[in-house]
């Protein structure tokens, strides 16, 4: 059975948040699932509310290792969750009214939350332990006496599933009433108080969030919600219209998370406002240089996407209009960049295939940072974020690229008919994605355009190659919609077949970069098959691996090549 | 007469199609009835809008203000007027069997639709009847009955629409009377009701009433809420309440009690063919009673179409004459309407009346006004800071309801964005083109429906720095002109130091030089290395934010600052850095937040002649932040720009402000007092020199206010005292970093409470990192830290000193006791505001803050050399009428009438602004 790493999903959650139809609490055997009313609100919404990662889809998966983001719902989701357009839908959705109400009347903070969802997952550890679960969450403090081949060599055998915990946002360190008067003004030390946990161990912690958390800003956001989810949730903390970069509490989070002396957490930079990720990459410079020891902790992102533009050419030529004004007397900036096609697909009236360009994913300059602090990118399977606008025709945006005139057999053969030269011919059949699986080819279009950059921009020594840094992070149950044909986790085992298929079509038609291939080819102009294939065990597996043996050597250089 | 079936369905016809947008008008009624909307919203049409206004004979704000008012609130004497109109409205009769209604529109002439008399004919054997109602009794009263009389006039528009004739399809006809009724009645005994065919007689979502001879029972008006919601080219939509037999009667809209409509029909609700629906959603036919035909409202003919068809139509020489009497109020009221809008404080119900003043200050109005700097816009674009709540609906009205009256140049923006709380009443500011007095339209403002306070965004004179004293003796020693001339630098005074202070047991038998950094002694400074808690401040993350003119390059402060995080606040300069250029030049003094910063963070050691002192955690290694609030000590453009300053300073989670500059008590400044004390900043704030009184933002309770001592631990002369200061610290002759005449770095002892304010900053610094794991508790978050602090402040406070009793808080710092003091359990803190009325503050403040910042500014004017003129291009103008009254009421008996230019002018200047600023403290406490 193929092995896989997740860099970011939630196993939780949803037990956590939701309730049965009788009012109790679902059990860990159990999915959530809607039903009814809910159930096409589900379907609207693309998703959110049925298990996509539950234990059971889990221990029914090929999921090995992965990293579990635990948060707190956010003020923003609870504010009208239950009131969506305007119809009360408490008696509807399956959610827990309790967490709700609390969260939205402020009659708790988010650190009390937060520690409840700690809890819940360390009271279960036990019954996930065992069969069929056969779940085990991470500590350094239990592994640091093994060697690097001893960790690698215990993660992979056997049928056990190894998670490590990371921590979804800085509102989460927030230890005031939520969305009260009352600032916020420690987080740092709750999460020193965390780090200093011996039951429990972070990997990585969001600094921001999908909202704005009034009482606790720590630094700009991005805009991450858009269209129905917006307007199901209606809150205006959505939207990021205040703030500049870091702040100096978000600085001191960043700190006390970086430069802790046993446990130190890596910064995950999703969600950041683009600024912020900027702001944030020159102040881990800065911190360096007071402590080199916060060098060897790499930059990550655990589930992003690309603009597909860089960050020089965004700005320098304007791919972008703006306006600003002011909203029920807040001062606004409205940002609309430009569309860029990255692909196309076979389905006649949705041919066309365009990344999300908004901030909220990384910029070419970013993917190159990463890479050369040795980190990681996890890439969501959120069609959203990787792309997909509207479910029906998704094709057609403002701004297309010029008509080209083209040899009518190359035309046919190509255009029409699908077929490549050589033989990727035979060996993947049709060129262009159908319509089911155009989400597929959106996410080999981001590994490509990665890779490509990485080549481009940096020298790679033998057995090291952009690659190294790709890695899954779905993002599953949190309130995501899925990307086509991968709806929860148990389709990830699906995964293979479509890297195979569209990674060497993604490479062929990217429109950036083409002259560098993210693929290896043979002289005859075919996919070296073997290249391919170890860079798909990279990126399901073996990169989530490598990171996660360095995560259980606190970060302590290791050889580079794990034995696998 | 025509079958009410087939007028109906003609209109059904007609206007079927329209039926999305009357559903969608009726939408908007029912928000704005939820207050979702203003009222003034729902009209599309901005001319209307305008022309409704002008008939409220007010000012755009008082009329906007009353009309908003009309639908809960009206004068008694509208009763009185449509008891008046009602009597004009009559029953029309046929063969003795009621067909409709009319109204006396002339002294013989009544309308009614045409569907109820289509020609002459019809009006043979038809009757009007007038007062067919029952008395207060219930009894009917006598109804006298007259024949029509086609003869005398007759004008008809047909109920349908014939593209061929002009104003067909409006469904009225006038008609004579004979002037004496059937039992010899005189028609005169009713007064006709005049139609007005000028626009503007109702808005969308104002209520009308139609009076009217329902199924030709006894007169009727329906007493309910019912609005005038949308609206056709020919035709007024407004809700239901008829019912058959009403054809005819007069929509009366409330507001103006004018007549706008001759109601024509019921509006059924349709299907896609125009076929008349009922409640039940079914096809209803000629038999389908009324009360089961679905309605969505009421048509009635607009008087301003009859108008003009009338105007246009073809008559007979002796008809023509007649009709002239119908135009005459049209015309006379479109001369009216004409004139230009009333400005100015007027009252709604009155006429423009010129202010009230007593007989024995009325002459002095005009010559007792303060000048008032800059209260008129000069560059077109007015700035205002309001207090509204936090509430995008409210947002949203507030910002239509400007629109409306300045036009779509208004913006309106929260001034503390990032720390504004959704629903709390929140600071925002208001821009728009004007070219009047912002004072007097600040006070206007305040009818618009949501808005709480107002205040013009002027520019004001700051207590910061008193160097420029040159003007003659001042209320303290003035020493401060002996080291600063009026370009700002100044020159080395030590011989002078000595001299005075010789007997301070701070310089006498003490170690050399030692008594430059006398401040150190007098604080318990020193000992600060030798305690066990001590922390660097630094280290613990906590921070000192200073609101000042910025940094500059002067070798005693380089290296002290946080450049990561400095910022400009002024309007024009780069945002991203808070360096001050030091602009020399009269009136431009720069460096003043170099003096105060090297108190916390000046080097130990420079090669500047007359090195000494230095920053009071320099050797913590501290940085300070500068904020660069304002150009120069004399004046900040904008209360925006420190509004703007202090949410930068709370998002990015700062623990301390120092704020060596002061303002008069504006509406701003205490919100944000009361924001930075929510928010648990430790604000602290000189408490003023020259002045005596406590100034902003010192004076409110939310910030800790510092006062001045000097060498001897007595009082410094000039520094303000009183109930609201916290506590004192060295303020007279601190040895501070200079630029001599040559411009060379140099030093100079210097007074202010500008410097004895960071002294209370450093402590609080080192307090907070001393008991950070106390204070780190959520028990202590908000207010709770700052009162923690003031708590600990004052308890710890060296009371053996020679300050004045009263007045100078709890005595002098000594923060070698200060870090013995831990906090107070958080359950035992109170909150500051608990004894202050806010409510009456922020009321009489709205008052009086315009006569509070002309005196500031005046005062200090005089201090800063105003005088001799052009410094800052100070504009004077008058008070506005509101503040002159209020002027007068409260100065009417002063001997000497008071003028800005003469010297004695600054004495008269400061009493007053002390009164004043006295009332507005003593409405809180």
């Amino acid at each position: 059975m193929e092995n896989l790493f997740d860099f970011h999903f939630h196993l939780l959650f949803k037990h956590l948040i939701t309730v049965t139809k009788n009012g109790g609490k679902f059990k860990l055997s159990e999915n959530v699932k809607t039903t009814g009313l809910a159930q096409f609100l589900n379907d609207i919404f693309g998703g959110p509310f049925d298990s996509q990662s539950s234990p059971l889809q889990v221990s029914q998966s090929s999921l090995r290792l992965g990293v579990i983001a635990l948060l707190s719902v956010e003020h923003a989701f609870a504010n009208r969750v239950l009131h969506v357009f305007g119809a009360d839908l408490s008696g509807v959705l399956p959610l827990d009214k309790e967490v709700f109400n609390r969260t939205r009347n402020g009659e708790t903070t988010y650190y009390q939350e937060f520690k409840k969802q700690i809890a819940f997952h360390l009271t279960t550890a036990a019954e996930l332990n065992k069969p069929p679960y056969q779940i085990e969450y991470l500590n350094r403090t239990t592994w640091a006496t093994l060697s690097p081949d001893e960790v690698t060599a215990k993660l992979t055998a056997g049928d056990k599933r190894y998670f490590s915990f990371s921590i979804e946002g800085g509102h989460n360190l927030s230890d005031v009433p939520i969305r009260k008067t009352i600032p916020s003004r420690f987080p740092e030390l709750k999460l020193k108080e965390l780090q200093d946990r011996s039951d429990v161990d972070f990997i990585s912690i969001n600094l921001c969030h999908l909202s704005h958390i009034p009482e606790q800003p720590l630094g700009g956001f991005a805009q991450g919600l858009n269209k129905t989810s917006q307007l199901a949730f209606a809150s205006e903390d959505f939207m990021p219209k205040t703030g500049l970069g870091l702040t100096e509490l978000g600085k001191k989070v960043i700190k006390q998370a970086l430069t802790h002396p046993t446990k130190p957490l890596l910064i995950d930079v999703k969600h950041m406002s683009v600024y912020t990720r900027l702001h944030y990459y020159r102040y881990r410079e800065q911190l360096a240089i007071i402590d080199p020891e916060v060098e060897r902790l790499p930059i990550m992102t655990s589930h992003t996407g690309f603009t597909f533009y860089t960050l020089d050419d965004y700005l320098q030529n304007k791919r972008f209009q703006s306006t600003t004004g002011s909203e029920g007397g807040q001062p606004i900036s409205k940002v609309a960049p430009e569309n860029r096609r990255i692909g196309r697909t076979n389905d006649l009236i949705n041919k066309g295939l365009f990344g999300n360009p908004w901030t909220i994913n990384l910029f070419d300059e970013e993917i190159v940072e990463i890479m050369l602090s040795n980190g990681m990118m996890g890439i969501s399977l959120d069609q959203r974020i990787l792309g997909a606008s509207n479910p029906a025709v998704d094709s057609r945006r403002d701004r297309f690229f010029e008509e080209e005139y083209m040899a009518r057999p190359e035309w046919e053969k190509m255009f029409r008919d699908g077929k490549l030269p050589g033989a990727t011919e035979s060996l993947f059949g049709g060129i262009a994605p159908s319509k089911q699986e155009r989400h597929s080819m959106l996410l080999c279009l981001h590994l490509v355009h990665a890779v490509r950059v990485g080549y481009s921009a940096l020298n790679w020594i033998e057995n090291t190659s952009p690659w190294d840094h790709l890695c899954v992070g779905s993002d599953f149950d949190g309130l995501i919609n899925p990307i086509n044909g991968f709806d929860d986790v148990l389709q990830l085992s699906k995964l293979r077949g479509q890297l195979l298929k569209y990674l060497p079509q993604a490479d062929k038609f990217l429109p950036f970069n083409p002259d560098q291939k993210a693929l290896r080819y043979k002289n005859d102009g075919s996919v070296d098959a073997a290249f391919l294939n170890d860079v798909i065990d990279k990126f399901l597996f073996k990169n989530g691996l490598r990171f996660t043996v360095r995560f259980l050597h606190n970060w302590q250089p290791v050889p580079v090549e794990v034995p696998f | 007469m025509i079958a009410r079936w087939r007028v109906v369905q003609q209109v059904a016809d007609r206007f079927g199609y329209r039926e999305p947008r009357f559903a969608e008008d009726e939408k908007n009624l029912e928000k704005v009835r939820e207050g979702e909307i203003p009222l003034v919203s729902l009209e599309n049409d901005l001319g209307r809008v305008q022309l409704r206004l002008r008939r409220e004979g007010l000012s755009a704000l008082g009329a906007i203000e009353r009309i908003n008012g009309i639908v809960n609130f009206q004068d008694k004497n509208v009763l009185d007027k449509l008891s008046g109109i009602a009597r004009a409205v009559c029953r029309l009769l046929k063969d003795g069997r009621p067909i409709g209604t009319g109204f006396l529109v002339a002294d013989d002439i009544i309308i009614t639709n045409h569907h109820v008399i289509e020609n002459p004919q019809d009006a043979v054997n038809m009757l009007a009847q007038f007062d067919y109602e029952l008395d207060i009794n219930q009894i009917p009263k006598k109804s006298p009955c007259f024949k029509l009389n086609s003869a005398k006039f007759f004008l008809t528009s047909t109920l349908d629409y014939n593209a061929n004739i002009p104003h067909s399809g409006l469904d009225f006809t006038f008609i004579g009377l004979e002037p004496f009724g059937t039992s010899g009645e005189p028609l005169a005994n009713y007064s006709p009701v005049n139609l007005d065919g000028n626009l503007g007689k109702i808005i969308k979502g104002e209520s009308c009433v139609i009076i009217q001879h329902p199924k030709g029972d006894f007169k009727k008006v329906v007493l309910k809420d019912t609005a005038f919601f949308s609206e056709t080219d020919t035709r007024l939509i407004y809700e239901s309440d008829t019912l058959p037999g009403s054809s005819g009667s007069m929509v009366v809209g409330l507001g103006t009690c004018e007549i706008i409509a001759l109601h024509h029909s019921g509006l059924p609700r349709v299907d896609d063919q125009n076929r008349i629906l009922t409640k039940k959603g079914t096809i209803a036919t000629p038999d389908t009673p009324d009360d089961e035909i679905d309605w969505f409202g009421n048509e009635g003919i607009k008087i301003s179409k009859i108008i003009q068809a009338l105007q246009e139509s073809t008559l007979s020489a002796d008809m023509a004459k007649i009709r002239d009497t119908l135009l005459k109020k049209t015309k006379v009221v479109a001369q009216q309407l004409s004139q230009p809008m009333p400005t100015g404080n007027t009252r709604p119900g009155g006429t423009v009346t010129p202010p009230i003043l007593s007989p024995t200050t009325s002459s002095l109005s005009k010559e007792s006004a303060m000048d008032t700097v800059f209260s008129s816009s000069t560059t077109g674009r007015a700035q205002f800071l309001i207090t509204a709540p936090n509430k995008t609906n409210t947002m949203n009205q507030i910002e239509t309801i400007l629109k409306a009256i300045y036009g779509p140049g208004v913006t309106i923006t929260l001034a503390m964005p990032g720390s504004a709380v959704e629903g709390e009443v929140e600071l925002f500011a208001v821009q728009f083109p004007f070219s009047g007095n912002v004072n007097e339209e600040a006070q206007n403002l305040l009818k618009i429906p949501g808005i709480i306070n107002a205040e013009a965004d002027v520019p004001l004179l700051m207590n910061a720095d008193t160097g420029f004293m040159v003007q003659g003796p001042s209320k303290g020693t003035g020493t401060e002109s002996d080291i600063l001339f009026d370009d700002g630098t100044g020159e080395w005074n030590e011989s002078e130091f000595i001299r005075t202070y010789a007997e301070s047991k701070y310089y006498k038998n003490q170690p050399e030089l030692n008594y430059r950094r006398w401040n150190w002694f007098a604080t318990n400074f020193d000992k600060l290395e030798k305690l066990p808690n001590v922390k660097s401040p630094g280290e613990c993350g906590i921070q000192i934010v200073q609101f000042d003119t910025g940094f500059t390059d002067h070798s005693k402060v380089r290296g002290g600052y946080d450049l990561d995080h400095d910022f400009n606040f002024l309007d024009t300069a780069d945002p991203t850095t808070a360096f001050d250029p030091k602009t020399i030049g009269l009136g431009k003094q720069p460096g003043h937040g170099t003096r105060t910063g090297s108190l916390l963070i000046g080097n130990r050691n420079t090669p500047i002649t007359h090195e000494g002192n230095c920053g009071l955690l320099t050797d913590f290694n501290f940085k300070l932040i500068p904020y660069r609030i304002a150009e120069t000590v004399i004046i900040i453009n904008r209360q925006q720009q420190l509004a703007s300053a202090l949410d930068m300073a709370i998002t990015q989670g700062f623990d301390i402000i120092t704020m060596s500059m002061g303002l008069p008590p504006t509406i701003a400044t205490a919100k944000m007092a009361k924001k930075a004390y929510e928010k648990g900043i430790i604000w602290c704030c000189a408490a003023g020199n020259e002045v005596q009184a406590v100034v902003a933002p010192a004076v409110y309770p939310g910030t800790i206010a510092v006062a001045a001592s000097n060498p001897l631990d007595r009082e410094w002369p000039g520094s303000s005292r009183g109930s609201a200061v916290d506590i004192t610290a060295p303020g007279q002759a601190i040895y501070v970093p200079i630029w001599n005449a040559s411009h060379q770095e140099d030093f100079a002892y210097g007074n202010g409470t500008s410097y004895a304010t960071p002294h209370i900053a450093a402590a609080a610094a080192c307090w907070l990192a001393a008991y950070q794991d106390v204070l780190s508790d959520p028990a202590y978050a908000g207010w709770k830290r700052v009162e923690a602090f003031r708590t600990a402040l004052a308890s710890s406070a060296r009371r053996e000193n020679d300050l004045p009793r009263k007045g100078f808080g709890h005595g002098m710092l000594d923060v070698e006791r200060l870090l013995k003091t831990a906090p107070v359990p958080a359950a035992d803190l109170k909150d500051a505001y608990n004894d202050w009325n806010e409510h009456a503050f922020f009321a009489t403040l709205q008052g009086y803050g315009e006569l509070a910042k002309t005196y500031w500014n005046k005062f200090h004017g005089w201090l800063f050399g105003n005088k001799r003129g052009g410094q800052e291009s100070l504009e004077d103008d008058a008070l506005s009428p509101f503040s002159k009254q209020l002027e007068n009421s409260l100065f009417a008996n002063r001997p000497s009438r008071f003028e800005s230019v003469e010297p004695t002018g600054a004495d008269t200047a400061l009493q007053r602004f002390q009164l004043v600023n006295a009332i507005l403290e003593n409405s809180a406490r």
